[in-house]
C-alpha cells in the first residue's frame, strides 16, 4: 500500500522541517518496501557510511507490563539490557530503548543482535514485541504496533511507518479520536496532514514527535537510566558511641558499594551516611566527590575524613549507606591523566587530593584560577570550582605582554597612599576599562621603588588624583 | 592548623610539584611533618615565614632570609644542607624580574 508517491508527498510537506533532512536529499534511492529486515547492501557507500554513523535504536515494549509494578519493574529489566548496550533508556508506561548502533558489529550483524535481545526476554519468559529503527520514536511504534520490523535506513521510515495505525503513537485518547474524526487512522495519513494546522490543532508537540520520528529532528534522550542507588544497612549489635569503630564498620559497607558501582560501569558523585540512634534524629552524613567515582579508596577516604570530623550526639544503633544517583563512568580517563601531573611517588590523583581537602575545609575553601584577557588587573582573572585539571590547564593563558609588567602579588583591595610616591621606576601605563559593567578604572600605573628595595606596582586614579598601591612585584 | 593540615596532604599526595604556605609562625613538629610530606609525595614545599624566626632550628633542607637593603632587597642563605651560610652576593638586576 504505501508508494513512492507516498514518500514524495511527505517529503514536499516536510520540507519546512527545521533540521534539514539528509535522507530525503538523494530522491533516486530506491525503496524497496517490499524487502522486510535489513537494508540492502546495495547502498551507495557514502550513503551507508552516513546511515552507519546514526543512531539505531531497538525498542521492545511489554505488553504484560501495565497490570504489573510497571516503572520499578521496567529498572530490573534495564539490567538486563545493559548487557547489549550501555544506552538504555526507560519508556514509561510499558517500554525501554537500546540504542545498539555501537553493539551491532560486535554481534556479527543487527539481525543476530536483535533476535539475541529478544531471547533474553523470551529467556525471562516475558510476552514482547521488538522493532529497530534509526529513531527512537520509529522504533517505538513499530515495536508497539507489534510489527518486528528492523529498519536501519532512514529513508526508508516514511513508507514503513505509513501503515501503522496512528494507535501506536500513544497520543492520548482525545487527540486521536480527533485524528479519527478527520478520517486519520494510519500514520501515513497523519504524515500527509499539514504541518501548520497540524501544529495548530494538536500543538507543536505532535509535530515534533512526528519529526523525531522521521530522524528529521534530533530527540535527545536521557541515555543510561539504571536510577539505582547502592543502600544498604547494618544493624550493630552493640550501640556504637566513637567515630573510630564506624569507620572500621563501613568498610565492608564500602566495599560493597564499590563492587556495585563497577558492576554498572558507574559512578557516584555524592553519598550518605546515615546513622540512627535509640532516642535521637537521624545524623545524616553527606559526602560530595570532585568527580564521579566508583574506586573504593576514594570512597573510604573521604567518608573516614568526614568520620573523623563527626561528634556522635549519641550512639548509633544502625547505619545505612546510600549512594547518590548512578551516573556513567565517564571520568575515569581524567583520573588517568591527572595522575601524570604527579611529581613524585604518592599515590593519589588531583581529584583525590582536592576531594579530601574540601571534605574539611568545605568547597569554596579549594578552587583554581583562571586568567581572564581584561585589562583591569582585579579582572583578569577568575576562581574556577571546577577541577578538571587539565581542561584549566590546557587553556590558552593571557599573558600581559612582556612591556607590561605585572606583579606577581596583587593585593585584594587596592591601598591607598598618603603622599605622592617619590621614585618611578616605571610608567605610567594608562588603563581605562571597564566601563560597561560598573566598576569602570580610568587609573595610571607606576613602578615605584621604596625604601629598602621593595618594588610597588602603584596607581593613580585619574579622577581623583589619588594614589594607590596595586601589587607587589619583589 | 588547617593551613598545616592542607599543605601537607597537597606535599605528600605526589600530585603537586610545589606548594607554597604563608604563615606567622608554627611549631617544630609541623615543620617535620612538612618535610616528610614533601619527601613522600616528591613535591617542592617553600614556606614564608616572618623574620623574626630565623633563629629557630628548622629541618628544612634550605632557608633563606631576604631582607630589606638598599638600593636592592638582600639576600642570604641561613641554612643549606652540605654549604656554608651567609649572605648571597645576586646578580644585578636579578630583583627587576619580578620573581
Amino acid at each position: 500500500m504505501p508508494s513512492r508517491a507516498l514518500e514524495s508527498a511527505t517529503a514536499d510537506l516536510f520540507a519546512t522541517a527545521p533540521c534539514p533532512a539528509p535522507a530525503e536529499a538523494e530522491p533516486a534511492s530506491p525503496a524497496p518496501t517490499s524487502v522486510p529486515g535489513l537494508v540492502p547492501d546495495a547502498l551507495p557507500s557514502a550513503r551507508r557510511a552516513r546511515v552507519r554513523a546514526q543512531p539505531l535504536w531497538y525498542a521492545v515494549v511489554f505488553p504484560q507490563l501495565e497490570a504489573l509494578r510497571g516503572a520499578a519493574m521496567l529498572e530490573r529489566l534495564c539490567l538486563h539490557a545493559l548487557k547489549f548496550t550501555p544506552r538504555v533508556s526507560i519508556e514509561i508506561p510499558n517500554a525501554l530503548l537500546l540504542e545498539i548502533r555501537g553493539s551491532v558489529k560486535l554481534f556479527g550483524s543487527l539481525e543476530t543482535l536483535h533476535a539475541g535481545i529478544d531471547a533474553a526476554w523470551h529467556h525471562l519468559e516475558l510476552e514482547v514485541s521488538s522493532a529497530t529503527a534509526p529513531s527512537t520514536l520509529a522504533a517505538l511504534w513499530l515495536a508497539r504496533a507489534g510489527r518486528r520490523e528492523l529498519i536501519e535506513d532512514p529513508s526508508l521510515l516514511a513508507s514503513r511507518l505509513a501503515e501503522l495505525p496512528i494507535g501506536c503513537t500513544a497520543w492520548d485518547g482525545e487527540r486521536l479520536r480527533a485524528l479519527r474524526a478527520l478520517g486519520v487512522s494510519r500514520v501515513g495519513e497523519l504524515l500527509r496532514l499539514p504541518r501548520a494546522g497540524m501544529a495548530r490543532r494538536f500543538g507543536a508537540a505532535a509535530v515534533l514527535e512526528l519529526d523525531i520520528a522521521l530522524t528529521r529532528q534530533a530527540a535527545p534522550r536521557r541515555s543510561f537510566v539504571p536510577r539505582e542507588r547502592f543502600r544498604e544497612r547494618f544493624d550493630f549489635e552493640m550501640e556504637v558511641e566513637t567515630s573510630a569503630y564506624l569507620q572500621k564498620a563501613l568498610e565492608p559497607l564500602v566495599g560493597r558499594c564499590a563492587r556495585f558501582l563497577r558492576e554498572r560501569q558507574a559512578g557516584v558523585q555524592t553519598l550518605e551516611l546515615r546513622l540512627a540512634h535509640r532516642a535521637h534524629a537521624r545524623t545524616r552524613v553527606r559526602v560530595g566527590l570532585a568527580s564521579i567515582t566508583s574506586e573504593q579508596h576514594r570512597l573510604t577516604s573521604v567518608l573516614s575524613q568526614k568520620l573523623s570530623q563527626l561528634e556522635l550526639a549519641a550512639p548509633a544503633t544502625s547505619m545505612e549507606l546510600v549512594s547518590g544517583p548512578l551516573q556513567p563512568l565517564s571520568a575515569v580517563s581524567l583520573d588517568v591523566f591527572a595522575r601524570q601531573g604527579g611529581a613524585g611517588g604518592g599515590s593519589d590523583t588531583a581529584p583525590q587530593l582536592v576531594e579530601r581537602l574540601r571534605a574539611r575545609l568545605g568547597d569554596e575553601a579549594v578552587y583554581g584560577v583562571r586568567s581572564v584577557a581584561e585589562h583591569r588587573p582585579e579582572a583578569a582573572w577568575q576562581r574556577v570550582q571546577e577541577l578538571r585539571l587539565n581542561a584549566v590547564l590546557g587553556q590558552p593563558r593571557h599573558e600581559p605582554p612582556a612591556d607590561r609588567p605585572r606583579p606577581v602579588w596583587l593585593l585584594d583591595e587596592p591601598a591607598q597612599l598618603l603622599e605622592e610616591p617619590e621614585l618611578v621606576e616605571e610608567g605610567p601605563e594608562r588603563i581605562e576599562s571597564g566601563w560597561w559593567d560598573g566598576k569602570g578604572v580610568a587609573r595610571d600605573y607606576y613602578i615605584v621603588r621604596r625604601m629598602g628595595g621593595a618594588r610597588l606596582w602603584v596607581f593613580q586614579e585619574r579622577r581623583s588624583r589619588r594614589w594607590f598601591v596595586h601589587g607587589v612585584f619583589a | 592548623m588547617e593551613a598545616l593540615w592542607a599543605a601537607e596532604q597537597a606535599l605528600s599526595s605526589g600530585v603537586c610539584a610545589a606548594v607554597l604556605l604563608w604563615l606567622k609562625g608554627t611549631d617544630d613538629r609541623w615543620l617535620r611533618r612538612l618535610k616528610l610530606a614533601a619527601e613522600e609525595g616528591g613535591a617542592l614545599g617553600v614556606l614564608f615565614r616572618p623574620e623574626r624566626h630565623r633563629f629557630e632550628s628548622s629541618p628544612a633542607v634550605l632557608r633563606l632570609l631576604l631582607s630589606q637593603g638598599e638600593p636592592e632587597p638582600r639576600l642570604s642563605l641561613l641554612k643549606v644542607q652540605g654549604g656554608r651560610p651567609g649572605p648571597i652576593e645576586p646578580e644585578p638586576g636579578v630583583f627587576e624580574q619580578g620573581s
